[in-house]
């Protein structure tokens, strides 16, 4: 390959002319193309005795009906891309080997451990399959051996690919093995995506119909997925999205100052990342509400589906309501009282001093952890040795239960998260009307403006925009307590006396279903509970923003 | 003032990499101010405000180091006393000892000790949980901090097709509440699982993995933030894409590949604001709550040693206030330390990038 000199802007400067791309000859190609043919056709079989004759199979863990369709719609989809790759190599395009390799290995993965590898039968259709993709990687690399990537993704093929037929072969009854043969595998996915990536692959179609489908099928078995599965299903979905992605080489060339390094040098340095954003974030939320449509124990580990019962149940709950009615009061007090003072406190600070140490101080309380804030206030708020009701009693005012009385709770709880957030609240707020040009004030003070005059005609209106962004960070943290109520009004834990339906904020709601009530046997309800959270969260955000878009600030 | 000029020079190189505009439009402000450094009634009754707002802020924190140092029962008797009534350092030695270490002598005698100074019989031994925070900070902050500056310099640095795509999709993890994907979370950890029985031995084989997979280890506690959060890659991003272009060219035509260029060009010159990610990262990581409530009861971390310390003291008919105070204090001591120590440049974070 062309060594080439790049700069960060400029367009690429060759340094030699590219020598051109190997071609596949008409043999690989239709060997290639044989061999997914083989593939495509066994996988077809597998589906259609799944599907037609369940009792072949039976001694697969297969449990529920959902599983069966699931299953079967998965290798129909795979067998028919298979057959498809097969076409188009024997057509003798490009898009055959890419398909061969990544998706080929793929399949071979998600069939044979997404049916978990016990039947009899699987496991050698699993072994046979396991060869020939490896051997159709093998052999194409080989053929094309002068290209370093090529050469690479061959050997490692190779290797792994050796290595998980002897597991498969000799220790397959034992899931230890399986899942060894199964990280093998993923590691062939992997090289097949690399090469894929680099390669040209030119419907990128077909790779979202394929991601597609897997996430269907991972919707639909994900309730009882086992972590080999999970993470099957998370490569599957990281190889497809990188595969439609990918830039062909040429195409970089071509396009001269755009996109030069392309994923070829991005996937390695986003790997990490989107390792942990598809396994922490992303396939956490889909399997979710997968489980919000399930009645889901969580100590059994495994869901029936249940359709929209959940969400009849949560909503049928008072206590549900009840829950909204008590975060709203605490977020409609604390997001007040908060934004209105850290309003004023940056201001005094845009006029007074820039000092460091000042907002160092006001920032303190935000980096305290929150259990250890909530500790703080239950003691100064205690009725008998506080601090506070100390110094109430000295203007005469009997002490008060601020975090055990009915009434008083949510104000409370509302007020020490006031006292936490209002200095980065103010900072946030601070470092946005320095964007504010000073010259306006100037001018303004020329003219004789008082200082609420020209707080409300230039600060406020050119500070709109942030003024929106920083309610929306601070509202959709709000609807979020649980910490500070935990620690500060007993919480899950409460004490016999404590407030415990008056401070049931949502989260603590969510929580109790999800993991105390029954010993975590209505985890279902309560993820029901948390999407009715999320979508809530996101309708606010979305208003939020659209409505100060209207308001743009006229600096602009 | 002279506090004021002496950050600018400290962090001109910060403020500077950032946003020209905004450290410009920060030094016009401050001239501003100190043109108008007349005083007027309104500016000292401003001034007095703030200074009360300062020490709101400070005097909870006050309050429980005060209350660390007092005896308990001396508390309960003088409550309005703003320095410690019978001052004594024993709270600290007894929230810090683990009383199940004493041999029985050692151990009534201990008791005496603690009765002397109006304590109850919680048995706090906070080390432990102590040394399960540091440990799991620790970890988190090094993973993440490496990872997501791998991801923000693709992020600054790198063009591909589909880059800002894929960078708006992270920054939509920011939209799922952590409780939502609480659950799903627990049992990806928890099914990393040995079972003795036959049949499930899933991935065992990794060193840490007990009998309910990771849950209650320190891999398991770290794992969900260990790679990435969205925040993270966010904050890195806006100070990569500051760092000027010339030095990378240069490294470019010395030969140097994408890897060379990162590690030995980006990185020891963004060092401070990837400090400041460590520093907020590891702060982070240790008032972490819900997830180490949830994973963790078994390996307590200190905000779960707390919450269970809250469970069992007040309520009774005589709160151990002066334990319970000292072990809040000392929890939060280490974010204390840091942030008087380098407190400045998390200050100065949020000023550039809280909001952009």
């Amino acid at each position: 390959m062309a060594r080439r000199v790049t700069t960060l802007e400029d367009p690429i400067v060759e340094e030699k002319v590219p020598e051109p791309a190997p071609t596949d000859s008409a043999q690989t190609l239709v060997i290639a193309g044989l061999m997914a043919a083989f593939t495509g056709v066994v996988t077809l079989v597998m589906a259609a005795l799944l599907i037609w004759s369940p009792e072949s199979v039976a001694d697969l863990e297969i449990r529920t009906e959902n599983q069966y369709s699931g299953f079967g719609t998965m290798l129909v989809l795979f067998g028919a891309l298979q057959l498809f790759a097969a076409y188009q190599a024997i057509k003798r395009r490009p898009l055959g080997r890419s398909l061969v390799m990544g998706i080929g290995a793929l399949i071979v993965a998600l069939a044979t451990f997404g049916l978990s590898g016990e039947g009899e039968a699987y496991r050698w259709a699993g072994v046979v399959l396991v060869a020939v993709a490896v051997g159709a990687a093998t052999f194409v690399s080989w053929r094309n051996r002068d290209d370093i990537s090529e050469q690479t993704a061959g050997i490692i093929g190779l290797v792994v690919g050796l290595v998980a037929l002897v597991f498969f072969l000799f220790f397959s009854e034992s899931r230890f093995f399986q899942v060894m043969g199964f990280v093998l595998l993923a590691a062939v996915v992997v090289a097949g995506v690399y090469v894929a990536a680099e390669r040209a692959l030119d419907d990128p179609r077909l790779a979202v119909a394929a991601g597609a489908a897997a996430l269907v099928v991972y919707f639909l078995i994900g309730a009882d997925a086992t972590w080999s599965q999970f993470i099957g299903v998370g490569i599957a979905g990281l190889a497809i999205g990188l595969a439609y992605i990918a830039e062909p080489e040429e195409h970089l060339a071509r396009s001269g100052g755009g996109l030069t390094e392309g994923w070829r040098v991005a996937f390695w340095f986003l790997l990490p990342t989107i390792l942990g954003f598809v396994l922490f974030f992303f396939l956490p939320t889909i399997r979710a509400i997968g489980i919000s449509f399930q009645d889901f124990p969580l100590l059994e580990n495994e869901g029936t589906w249940i359709g929209w019962d959940n969400y009849r149940e949560v909503l049928g709950d008072d206590l549900f309501y009840n829950a909204i009615w008590v975060t709203f009061k605490y977020v409609v007090i604390n997001i007040g009282t908060q934004t209105v003072l850290a309003l004023a406190i940056a201001v005094m600070m845009d006029r007074l001093t820039k000092s460091v140490f000042v907002r160092s101080i006001l920032l303190l309380p935000w980096l305290l952890p929150n259990i250890m804030v909530g500790l703080l206030w239950l003691f100064m708020l205690d009725p008998r040795n506080g601090i506070i009701n100390e110094w109430l009693g000295y203007f005469g005012i009997d002490s008060i239960g601020f975090l055990s009385n009915e009434d008083w709770a949510i104000p409370a709880l509302s007020f020490i998260n006031t006292w936490k957030f209002t200095g980065y609240t103010a900072l946030l707020l601070f470092a946005g009307m320095q964007t504010v040009p000073s010259n306006l004030y100037e001018a303004a003070a020329l003219d004789g403006a008082s200082e609420w005059k020209m707080f409300t005609t230039i600060t406020m209106p050119l500070l709109r925009p942030v003024l929106a962004l920083v309610l929306v960070i601070s509202l959709i943290g709000s609807f979020q307590v649980f910490d500070v109520v935990q620690a500060a009004a007993g919480g899950l834990q409460g004490n016999p006396g404590d407030p415990l339906d008056e401070t049931r904020v949502l989260y603590l709601y969510i929580y109790d279903k999800a993991f105390v009530d029954g010993f975590g046997r209505r985890a279902g309800e309560g993820a029901a509970a948390a999407t009715l959270l999320m979508l809530g969260l996101l309708v606010i955000t979305v208003v939020q923003l659209r409505l100060s878009r209207a308001g743009e600030s006229d600096l602009a | 003032m002279s506090d004021v000029t002496d950050t600018r020079t400290a962090d001109a190189s910060t403020a500077d990499a950032l946003d020209p505009e905004i450290a410009e439009r920060i030094d016009a402000g401050m001239a501003g101010a100190r043109n108008k450094g007349r005083l007027s009634l309104g500016r000292g009754a401003a001034w007095a405000v703030l200074v009360v707002v300062m020490i709101a802020s400070l005097f909870p924190v006050y309050w429980a180091l005060r209350t660390a140092l007092s005896n308990n029962t001396a508390i309960i008797e003088d409550t309005g006393n703003l320095l410690p009534p019978e001052p004594t350092l024993f709270n600290f030695e007894r929230v810090l000892t683990d009383q199940s270490t004493l041999s029985p002598e050692e151990l009534r005698e201990f008791q005496q000790e603690v009765a002397a100074v109006g304590g109850n019989d919680t048995n706090f031994s906070i080390w432990e949980p102590i040394r399960h925070s540091v440990i799991v900070s620790s970890l988190i902050t090094i993973g993440q901090v490496f990872f997501c500056s791998m991801a923000a310099y693709a992020f600054a640095r790198l063009r591909f097709k589909g880059r800002e795509v894929v960078f708006t999709i992270f920054l939509s993890a920011l939209m799922v509440p952590p409780i939502f994907a609480l659950v799903p979370n627990l049992l990806l950890i928890r099914d990393l699982r040995i079972d003795v029985g036959l049949f499930s031995i899933d991935f065992g084989w990794l060193p840490w993995a007990g009998s309910a997979g990771w849950t209650n280890t320190y891999a398991g506690l770290a794992a969900p933030f260990f790679l990435m959060t969205p925040f993270a890659i966010f904050f890195l991003r806006q100070f990569f894409i500051g760092i000027s272009k010339e030095v990378e060219e240069a490294a470019v035509l010395d030969g140097a590949g994408h890897f060379r260029r990162f590690f030995q060009v980006i990185l020891p010159m963004a060092a401070a604001p990837i400090f400041t990610l460590a520093l907020i990262t590891y702060v982070n990581s240790w008032n972490e709550f819900l997830w180490p409530f949830t994973a963790g009861r078994n390996l307590t971390v200190i905000t779960v040693a707390l919450n269970d310390f809250r469970a069992q003291t007040p309520g009774t008919t005589r709160p151990d206030w002066s334990g319970l105070m000292t072990a809040t204090f000392i929890a939060g001591a280490p974010i204390l330390l840091l942030f008087g120590l380098l407190g400045r440049k998390v200050v100065d974070s949020i000023q550039f990038s809280g909001i952009k």
